[in-house]
C-alpha cells in the first residue's frame, strides 16, 4: 500500500524536519516494512492558480484561443493576463493552472512573453504532463481543470500539497488495523511520544455514530447477523455532478487510487483515511428493501463493477433487493446499481462482515478488491458507524448530501469477543533478556497501544486490547509489542546453553552428502533438476503406471512429479547438447515421488504415496576428454559398473548386474542392480528411438538407485581377514567360448572346487572374429592362486588347472591352441 | 737417490695435468694402472726401495707412501667428479615439460546449492544441531494448520501452493513443515536444522517455482529470543565475518511470536550498499506446540528459516534464480 506523508500530515504533528527517510526507518523498525519512499517532485515555480475569464477564436489559427486568466490581485498588479492557448478544453469559467512569465517548468523550459501569430500573451496554461503531475488528475488531453473552489492566485504548488514523499509499505497479514492513514498514525503516535494528533486528527479519533431522529428500521434486513454482525446502511440525498475537489484527488492520486467521481471518490477516500471499506449504491436502482444474506439460485449472474460477469454461487454472501443480489458483499458491488454522474439519492454502506466468509469469496472467485483485501485482514468492527458519520460529513461538505435516514444493525452476539489475557513480567524477561526496558516503560508502551493494563499483583497484568487488533491474543503477542516498539536491535543477546548431543550421527545426512562426494572425485557435476516434469517423457521412459499429477502446474510440460530422476536428466542433456557441452557427467540427489501400488491393495484401500531419496547419473560423450597421451574413447556400461561400485562401496566385490527390461533403455543393454540379491536400481544405455526422439546426437547412459531400498539394506560390514604370508601363483589361459554363455557363468564354472585355492579370476582380454569358431568368442582370463597355510608348488597348480579345463570341456569350452 | 726423490716428486704434477683431459671411467681406470697397477711407476719405485741402503731406505720409503696417497686422492676425487657429471647429465635427459595439462578424466563439482548447504549444515552441527529431512509431499496438516495457519487464514496467500490431482497433498511451500514433523518424532530437547526443496507457484528472475529453505528449530525448558539472536549473529560472522551489519525487525509469520526478519548490509561490488533479506525466525508459537502434543507451559522454542538459493546467489553472486536449475555443465564447472 502507498500512503504520503502530506496526507499523513493532516493527521499527525511531524516535525517539519522529519524526513521521509526517518519516517520510513521507524515505521519498518515497527514491522510495517517500507519498500521504499518515492518523491513526489514539483519542479516549477511560478505556476499558479488562475480562472479564464474568456476565450476566443484566435483570428489566424483555428486551432488557438485567445484568453483572459485572472491570476488573482497579487500576481503581475491584479490584472487579467492575455495567453494564447491550443486546448480544446480552454474555455471560460474555469479555474486552471498558470505559469506566469518567468516561471520554469520541469525539463528546463522558461516562460516567456510572446507574441502567437499576431497576439500577445504573457504565459501559459499548463497541462498534467507539462509539470509531470499524474495523469489522472485532469483530463487526458488538455489543460488541467482545477475543482471550482480554487483560489485564484494561489501558488499551485501550496494548493496541491507538493512536493510530497509517498511510502510504499508492504504489510504482514496480521496488520489489517494499518490498512489506513488513520491506522499508520496510531502506530507512529504510540512509537514516538513526541509525535501528537493534530485538531483534525483528534477529530476523527472522536468521531461519534450518526444519532438522531433519523434512526430507520426498515431500509435493511440482516439474514444472516453471524456474517455480517454489524451493518450501517444511510439513506442520503446527494449532488453526483459536483467535481471532488483538487486536494482529494491528489489525496487519492497519492494512495495509488484513481479519481472517478465525487461519490465514488468519498468512500474511496474515508476507506484510505479510516481503513473501513464503504459502498454507495444509486437508490432510484434499488428496489428496496435492502437484504443481507445467502445467495439462493445457483443460477444468478452478477456483473460487477469492473464488467466481469460472475456466477454466483450458492451461499456466497450477498447484499440483494427484492429483486436479487446487487453486490457480492465485502468484495464488489454490482454494475446495475452503480452511482454515477445522475445519481441524487445513495444508499450508503459501511459494515463489518465474517473474515474468513470474505476469505472464502475472495479464493472462490479469485476475486481480490481494496475492500475484500482489508476485510479478510479485520477491520475494526467498531468503526462502521463511525466511518459512516465521517463519509456523512463529507458528503454533506462536498456533495450538498443530506441524510434521510440511517440504520444501524448490530448483532452483538456475533461480533468479535475481546478477550483479556495476562502477561507476566518474568516471561517478558525469560523471553526478550533483562535491562532492555523497565516495567514500567512496557506498562506505558501497551497503554500508548491502547492496550488497557491492569496490575493484579506485582509483575502480573491483565491486557484487554483495541477493538482493531484482532493480532493481540496471547501473552506472547504482547511480548512482541513490547520489542518492537522499544526497538528489535535495542534486545538482549544471550548464548545457548544446552544439552551436548550427538543426535546429527543418526540421521542419513551424512550419508546422503557422502553419495554425494563419491560422485564428485568419480568426475560427476551435480545437477538440480525440477520435481516436476513433463508427463509424456515420463510415459516414454515407462514409468508412468505411478506417477502423480499436480492439479495447477505452472507450466504444461511440468505437469507431474517425477517418479525417476532420469525424467528430468533428458531435458537437461538436451539443453547442454544444444550448447555444445558435449561431454556430460551429472549425478542428482533428491526425491522421486509414486503411488505405491503395493499398499494401494492393503486392507486401508487407501493410495500411499511414497517419495523415496533416489540418487541418479546421466553420462554422455568420450570417457575423457581429448587430451595428449591418451586413446579417446566413448563412455560404456562398464564405465557406468565401476561408478557404481565406487558409489555403493563394495569394497573388492563386483556389481551384481541381471539382465532386465526397461521401455526407456536399449534392450541389450540394460540392466537390473542388485545388493546382497535386492534389487535396488537400474542402469543402461538410453533407448536409440528415444535418444533419437529427444534429437539427442549421442548415445546416453543412464543409471539409478533408490537410496531409501540402500540404507535398508545398510552399510558393507567390514572384517579382517589375515593376508597370506605365502606367494602367488598366476596363470593365463586364452580360452573359446560359447557365445551363450557369459562372463558371470564362466567365471562360476571355473570354482570346480572348494578345496582349490583360487583367488581371484579376471579377463584381460576378449575377442571376436571370423578367424574363430563359429559360434565362438575367445577370452584370455588370469587365474590367481594363494594358499594362506602353504606355498604352492607348479605340480599342484597344473593339477588344478587341468581340473578346471575339465570341468570347462563340459560345457564345450576350450583352450585355443 | 736425489734424483730418483725428485722424479717420485714430479710425479704429483704430471699425474694431475694427465687427469685434466680425461672425462670418462674407462679412461680414468687406465691412467691409475699406470701408477698404481701392478706394473705402475709408482709400485715400481715402491718395489725399488729394497735396492736402497738402509739408511736412505726409511726416508725414502716414507716420501713414496705420501706421494701415493695423494695419487690416491687424486684418482677418487676425479672418480666422483666424473660419476656426478654423469648423474647430471642424465638427469638433463630426464627433463620433462611440467607446463603440460594434467591426464584427466572428468572433474565432478558440487551444485553452488550443495556447497552453500553443507557450509550451513557445519555451523549448525557444530553449534549442536541435527541435520533432519521430511517429506516434500506434504498434507495440509503439516504445511499450513499444524504451522497455525488454518484454512482461510489470509497468511496461506503467501504462498501460491501446488496442490496434487488427485490426493489431498501439497508440493510443501516452506520447510517450516519439518518443524512439526521433528516434534512429532524427535524428544525433546531438541535442536535441528532441515535443509530441503519448497515449491511456490511463481517465476521469474528471482522466483522459481521451485527452490531451497534451511529451517533451523530448537525446543527446549529455556529456549528466549535473546538466544536465537545471539545463534544467528554468530550465524551471519560465520557467513560474513565479523564485520557485516546485521539488524532484526518485526515481522509476521503465524508460526511464530514474536516475529523478525533478519536482514544484513550487503555491500555491492561498486561499492553502494542495501539492506539484504536474509530469513525470518521468531519464537514458536503456543498453538504450534499444543498441535505437536508439546506443552507450551513446559517448553519453548525458536525457529529460523532462510533461502538457500539467494544465500547461494549472493555469496557466489549469481543474478538469476533461473541459472541454478538449467544445470549447464560450465556454469557447474565454477563451483
Amino acid at each position: 500500500m502507498r500512503i504520503s506523508l502530506g496526507w499523513l500530515k493532516k493527521l499527525i504533528s511531524l516535525s517539519e524536519g522529519a524526513s521521509a527517510q526517518q519516517i520510513a526507518k521507524l515505521l519498518t523498525g515497527l514491522g510495517l516494512e517500507v519498500d521504499s519512499t518515492v518523491p513526489v517532485e514539483w519542479n516549477c515555480s511560478r505556476v499558479v492558480v488562475g480562472q479564464i475569464i474568456s476565450a476566443v477564436q484566435h483570428s489566424n489559427a483555428d486551432r488557438l484561443r485567445v484568453c483572459q486568466v485572472s491570476v488573482g490581485d497579487r500576481a503581475e498588479g491584479g490584472v487579467p493576463l492575455q495567453i494564447v492557448c491550443g486546448a480544446p478544453n480552454a474555455r471560460a469559467g474555469i479555474k486552471v493552472a498558470v505559469a506566469l512569465v518567468g516561471a520554469k517548468l520541469p525539463g528546463g523550459v522558461e516562460i516567456k512573453a510572446a507574441k502567437l501569430r499576431g497576439e500577445e500573451s504573457c504565459g501559459m496554461l499548463c497541462s498534467c504532463d507539462e509539470l509531470r503531475l499524474n495523469s489522472s488528475f485532469s483530463v487526458e488531453h488538455g489543460i488541467i481543470e482545477l475543482a471550482p473552489d480554487a483560489p485564484v492566485g494561489e501558488d499551485l504548488a501550496k494548493y496541491l500539497g507538493l512536493p510530497d514523499t509517498e511510502l510504499e509499505i508492504e504489510f504482514t497479514p496480521n496488520r489489517g488495523d494499518c490498512l489506513s492513514i488513520l491506522g499508520i498514525a496510531r502506530e507512529i503516535v504510540a512509537a514516538e511520544s513526541s509525535v501528537q494528533w493534530t485538531e483534525f486528527g483528534k477529530k476523527l479519533l472522536a468521531l461519534m455514530p450518526p444519532t438522531g431522529v433519523l434512526q430507520a428500521h426498515d431500509l435493511v434486513q440482516v439474514e444472516v447477523p453471524e456474517l455480517a454482525p454489524h451493518y450501517c446502511l444511510a439513506k442520503l440525498k446527494v449532488n453526483g455532478r459536483l467535481a471532488t475537489p483538487d486536494w482529494m484527488k491528489m489525496a487519492l492520486i497519492s494512495a495509488g487510487m484513481r479519481p472517478v467521481n465525487l461519490l465514488v471518490d468519498i468512500t474511496n477516500y474515508v476507506m484510505m483515511e479510516m481503513g473501513q471499506p464503504l459502498h454507495a449504491f444509486d437508490a432510484k436502482k434499488v428496489n428496496t428493501p435492502i437484504v443481507v444474506r445467502l445467495n439462493r439460485s445457483q443460477e444468478t449472474n452478477l456483473e460487477l463493477l469492473n464488467h466481469q460477469t460472475i456466477e454466483l454461487q450458492p451461499n456466497s454472501l450477498v447484499i440483494a433487493d427484492s429483486t436479487g443480489p446487487l453486490a457480492l458483499a465485502g468484495v464488489m458491488g454490482g454494475l446495475s446499481s452503480a452511482v454515477s454522474l445522475d445519481t441524487d439519492l445513495i444508499f450508503l454502506e459501511s459494515a463489518f462482515f465474517q473474515r474468513e466468509k470474505i476469505s472464502r469469496e475472495v479464493q472462490g472467485y479469485s476475486l481480490s478488491t481494496d475492500s475484500s483485501y482489508r476485510f479478510e485482514r479485520g477491520v475494526d468492527y467498531l468503526l462502521p458507524p463511525l466511518a459512516m458519520q465521517r463519509a456523512i460529513d463529507l458528503f454533506t461538505t462536498l456533495a450538498e448530501g443530506e441524510v434521510q435516514a440511517v440504520q444501524i444493525a448490530a448483532a452483538h452476539e456475533h461480533l468479535p469477543v475481546v478477550s483479556p489475557f495476562e502477561l507476566n513480567w518474568a516471561r517478558v524477561v525469560d523471553m526478550l533478556g533483562e535491562d532492555f526496558v523497565s516495567m514500567q516503560e512496557a506498562q506505558a508502551i501497551l497503554a500508548r497501544l491502547s492496550v488497557k493494563v491492569e496490575q493484579l499483583e506485582y509483575g502480573r497484568f491483565r491486557l484487554t486490547p483495541p477493538s482493531y487488533r484482532f493480532d493481540l491474543q496471547i501473552e506472547e503477542d504482547a511480548i512482541e509489542e513490547i520489542a518492537r516498539v522499544v526497538g528489535y536491535n535495542k534486545l538482549a543477546v544471550e548464548p545457548i546453553e544446552a544439552e551436548l548431543s550427538y543426535q546429527h550421527l543418526r540421521g542419513h545426512s551424512r550419508d546422503l552428502n557422502r553419495l554425494g562426494d563419491r560422485l564428485v572425485s568419480l568426475g560427476y557435476s551435480e545437477a538440480i533438476s525440477y520435481s516436476f516434469v513433463d508427463a509424456k517423457l515420463q510415459s516414454q521412459l515407462g514409468l508412468d503406471a505411478k506417477q502423480l499429477e499436480l492439479a495447477n502446474p505452472i507450466y504444461h510440460d511440468s505437469n507431474v512429479l517425477r517418479c525417476s530422476l532420469w525424467s528430468g536428466f533428458l531435458p537437461l542433456v538436451q539443453r547442454n547438447l544444444q550448447r555444445s557441452n558435449e561431454q556430460l557427467r551429472l549425478f542428482e540427489l533428491g526425491r522421486v515421488f509414486m503411488r505405491d501400488s503395493q499398499a494401494e491393495a492393503s486392507r486401508e484401500g487407501k493410495a500411499r504415496i511414497r517419495q523415496p531419496y533416489h540418487l541418479a547419473g546421466v553420462l554422455t560423450g568420450d570417457y575423457a576428454p581429448k587430451q595428449w597421451g591418451e586413446q579417446v574413447r566413448a563412455i560404456d556400461l562398464y564405465d557406468l559398473k565401476n561408478d557404481l561400485e565406487c558409489v555403493l562401496d563394495l569394497g573388492e566385490e563386483e556389481l551384481d548386474c541381471r539382465e532386465a527390461a526397461l521401455k526407456g533403455l536399449h534392450p541389450g543393454r540394460a540392466a537390473q542392480i542388485y545388493l546382497k540379491d535386492q534389487p535396488i536400481g537400474y542402469l543402461g544405455q538410453l533407448h536409440p528411438s528415444l535418444q533419437e526422439f529427444l534429437h539427442l546426437k549421442q548415445p546416453v547412459w543412464l543409471w539409478e538407485i533408490d537410496v531409501e531400498e540402500l540404507f535398508k539394506i545398510g552399510a558393507r560390514t567390514c572384517v579382517n581377514q589375515e593376508p597370506s604370508k605365502y606367494p602367488k601363483m598366476v596363470r593365463d589361459l586364452a580360452l573359446l567360448v560359447p557365445c551363450e554363455i557369459c562372463w558371470q557363468e564362466l567365471k562360476e564354472m571355473m570354482r570346480v572346487s572348494d578345496g582349490i585355492p583360487l583367488v581371484k579370476v579376471t579377463p584381460f582380454d576378449i575377442y571376436r572374429g571370423a578367424e574363430l569358431p563359429e559360434g565362438y568368442y575367445g577370452i584370455a582370463v588370469r587365474l590367481l592362486f594363494r594358499s594362506k597355510s602353504e606355498t604352492l608348488t607348479d605340480q599342484e597348480v597344473e593339477a588344478w588347472i587341468a581340473q578346471i579345463l575339465d570341468g570347462l570341456a563340459q560345457r564345450a569350452i576350450k583352450l585355443r591352441q | 737417490m736425489e734424483e730418483m726423490s725428485l722424479e717420485a716428486a714430479n710425479l704429483v704434477a704430471v699425474v694431475t695435468e694427465e687427469l685434466e683431459s680425461i672425462d670418462k671411467l674407462p679412461q680414468l681406470d687406465v691412467l691409475k694402472s699406470k701408477y698404481l697397477g701392478k706394473q705402475g711407476l709408482l709400485t715400481d719405485k715402491l718395489r725399488g726401495l729394497s735396492s736402497l741402503p738402509p739408511e736412505q731406505r726409511s726416508a725414502m720409503g716414507a716420501q713414496l707412501n705420501d706421494i701415493k696417497q695423494q695419487l690416491f686422492a687424486l684418482f677418487t676425487t676425479k672418480e666422483s667428479a666424473i660419476k656426478e657429471q654423469a648423474v647430471i647429465a642424465s638427469l638433463a635427459a630426464d627433463k620433462i615439460d611440467i607446463t603440460l595439462p594434467a591426464r584427466c578424466a572428468m572433474r565432478g563439482h558440487l551444485h553452488p546449492i550443495s556447497k552453500m548447504r553443507r557450509m550451513l549444515e557445519e555451523f549448525f552441527v557444530c553449534m549442536g544441531f541435527a541435520v533432519v529431512d521430511g517429506p516434500e509431499l506434504e498434507d495440509d496438516f503439516h504445511n499450513f494448520t499444524a504451522l497455525n495457519t488454518p484454512p482461510y487464514h489470509p497468511a496461506r496467500s503467501m504462498h501460491d501452493t501446488f496442490y496434487l490431482k488427485d490426493d489431498e497433498l501439497t508440493l510443501r511451500s516452506q520447510t517450516s513443515s519439518v518443524q512439526i514433523r521433528a516434534l512429532e518424532t524427535m524428544d525433546l530437547p531438541l535442536r535441528v536444522v532441515c535443509p530441503g526443496r519448497v515449491f511456490r507457484r511463481d517465476s521469474d528472475a528471482t522466483h522459481s517455482p521451485m527452490f531451497h529453505q534451511m529451517e533451523l528449530l530448537m525446543v527446549d525448558r529455556k529456549a528466549s529470543f535473546a538466544q536465537l539472536r545471539w545463534l544467528i549473529f554468530k550465524f551471519v560472522e560465520y557467513l560474513f565475518g565479523a564485520d557485516i551489519e546485521c539488524r532484526f525487525r518485526p515481522s509476521y509469520f503465524p508460526f511464530t511470536e514474536p516475529s523478525a526478519e533478519v536482514d544484513i548490509k550487503w555491500h555491492n561490488a561498486d561499492g553502494s550498499a542495501r539492506w539484504l533479506e536474509l530469513g525470518g525466525c521468531g519464537m514458536v508459537h503456543p498453538n504450534v506446540l499444543r498441535y505437536a502434543n508439546v506443552s507450551p507451559k513446559e517448553y519453548h522454542g525458536f525457529a529460523f528459516g532462510f533461502g538457500l538459493d539467494r544465500l547461494a546467489m549472493v555469496y557466489y553472486d549469481i543474478s538469476d534464480i533461473r541459472r541454478l536449475y538449467e544445470n549447464d555443465a560450465e556454469f557447474l564447472a565454477q563451483f
